[in-house]
């Protein structure tokens, strides 16, 4: 028996086929790797700028970020101020408020006064100032 | 012999005004005729004030020989009519003139031109006679250049066209009249004292009339008021001239004419003015800037005496009277502010 499986021996040629085509796989599967490998390159090489512009648009985005707190800052600081201002309105209303009151008390201490008075009369004249005297005059040199 | 100062600065002290030990007194008077021009010189008492009279006129004489349009036998007349040729042998007097002249033209850019006689001769206004036919008008208007022409310092004079030397002649009349009676010894540079000299409108003043005083000129009223328009004071070394058409106005073929020719022109200029007085330092410049004023005419005048600096009065034909302020700084009296 034990002669007999060694009678049955394995033909070289099925070897060699077999050899060929684990070396073609091999082959085949290292060129898939090589051109896997350079696509990925390439599209690295392609992402590259937009990474850039979306690290640009992270920095911009920060710089509005902050301006934005300041303008929130400044509208803070109107509110406040215009508060105050509301409160000033309000005096200036009151004593505008007085004011025509006092203003309605003298219309009436004025409708009481007379329409129109004498003044006494006075007689005088007015007489031009006449040029001072000169030590002469300066007139058409005729030349 | 005694120095001249020049005229006061505006708010400086005055020396002249200052008390001294000379005593105040009136001034005196002496009159006569020059230039074709009523002449006086009005002066501090002094026992000298005939010799400075007799300087003055003499002066006076020497200056109308030499630079009258009007005398047949003066300098300019051999001068104008040999023109353009040249003339050998003319006197400092008129040298100097023309010299002056000269350089009055250049100042004031041409508006100062006395070579417009046959313009004025156009319009009536006619001197000795002239030999030859003499320039057109259009040749006096258009000329441009020199009033003379002179082979080095000493050589014969040319002038290129005839010329009229009747206001900056007096005006230079004026400073070496009183330079000759300063040179003379009047003892106008004492505090207190002083003269002027007046011909025919055209003044010039050296110290004051007496302690404390100025010089008061009036400014004539050229549509013939018996009021002054104005009146200034002078102290010092000082001048004032008038460039008026209130006496030399004619018609002359039915059209008004007067003797201020704007050489841009060639016809009577100053549009809508009667009168233009200036006040300054030297008599002469006085002449020359109130003719050059008169011309810019009354639309004009302001803009050129203010860019000039000039103290200036002048009279509208619609009756006003105008000053810069250089002026009213000298100005004591205003008709109608009265």
């Amino acid at each position: 028996m034990i002669d007999r499986l060694r009678s049955v021996r394995t033909p070289p040629h099925i070897g060699i086929l077999l050899g060929l085509s684990t070396g073609a796989y091999a082959m085949t599967l290292g060129g898939v790797t090589l051109l896997q490998s350079i696509s990925e390159a390439a599209l690295i090489a392609d992402r590259t700028p937009a990474v850039a512009a979306i690290q640009i648009l992270q920095q911009q985005h920060t710089v509005l970020d902050q301006r934005l707190a300041r303008a929130r800052s400044a509208y803070e600081q109107a509110a406040a101020a215009y508060a105050s201002g509301g409160t000033d309105v309000a005096t200036l209303e009151a004593s505008l408020a007085e004011l025509a009151s006092a203003v309605s008390e003298i219309k009436g201490s004025a409708a009481s006064l007379p329409t129109s008075f004498r003044l006494p009369a006075i007689s005088t004249s007015v007489r031009a100032i006449k040029a001072p005297a000169v030590h002469t005059n300066t007139a058409a040199s005729g030349g | 012999m005694l120095a001249v100062r020049a005229g006061v600065a505006d708010g400086a002290p005055d020396p002249w005004a200052a008390a001294g030990s000379v005593a105040s007194t009136e001034p005196e008077r002496r009159s006569g005729r020059a230039l074709g021009s009523p002449l006086s010189l009005l002066a501090t008492k002094a026992a000298d004030l005939d010799a400075a009279w007799v300087a003055v006129q003499a002066v006076m004489g020497e200056v109308d020989l030499a630079m009258s349009r009007f005398r047949e036998d003066s300098e300019l007349t051999r001068c104008n009519r040999r023109s353009p040729g040249s003339v050998a042998g003319v006197s400092r007097p008129l040298t100097r003139a023309l010299t002056q002249a000269d350089r009055a033209m250049r100042v004031t850019g041409g508006m100062f031109d006395p070579r417009v006689v046959a313009a004025l001769e156009a319009v009536g206004y006619v001197g000795a006679a002239q030999t030859g036919p003499g320039p057109s008008i259009a040749t006096a208007r258009a000329a441009p250049g020199r009033v003379l022409h002179r082979d080095g310092r000493d050589g014969p004079i040319s002038l290129p066209a005839p010329v009229d030397l009747g206001g900056i002649g007096k005006g230079l009349a004026l400073r070496w009249a009183a330079d000759a009676v300063v040179r003379g010894g009047f003892h106008a540079v004492a505090p207190g004292t002083g003269f002027l000299i007046d011909a025919g409108g055209d003044i010039v003043t050296v110290g004051v009339p007496s302690v404390g005083e100025r010089w008061r000129i009036g400014i004539e009223d050229p549509r013939g008021g018996a009021e002054p328009l104005a009146v200034l004071e002078l102290s010092g070394r000082a001048a004032v001239a008038t460039s008026s058409i209130q006496r030399l106005r004619w018609d002359h073929k039915g059209v008004a004419a007067h003797h201020l020719i704007d050489p841009r022109t060639g016809e009577p200029g100053g549009d809508g003015l009667l009168a233009v007085t200036v006040a300054g330092p030297d008599p002469a410049w006085a002449e020359v800037w109130s003719k050059t004023l008169f011309l810019e005419g009354a639309d004009g005048i302001a803009h050129a005496a203010r860019r000039r600096g000039l103290a200036a009065w002048w009279a509208t034909e619609d009756g006003r009277i105008e000053m810069t302020p250089a002026a009213r700084v000298r100005t004591v009296w205003v008709a109608g502010e009265a």
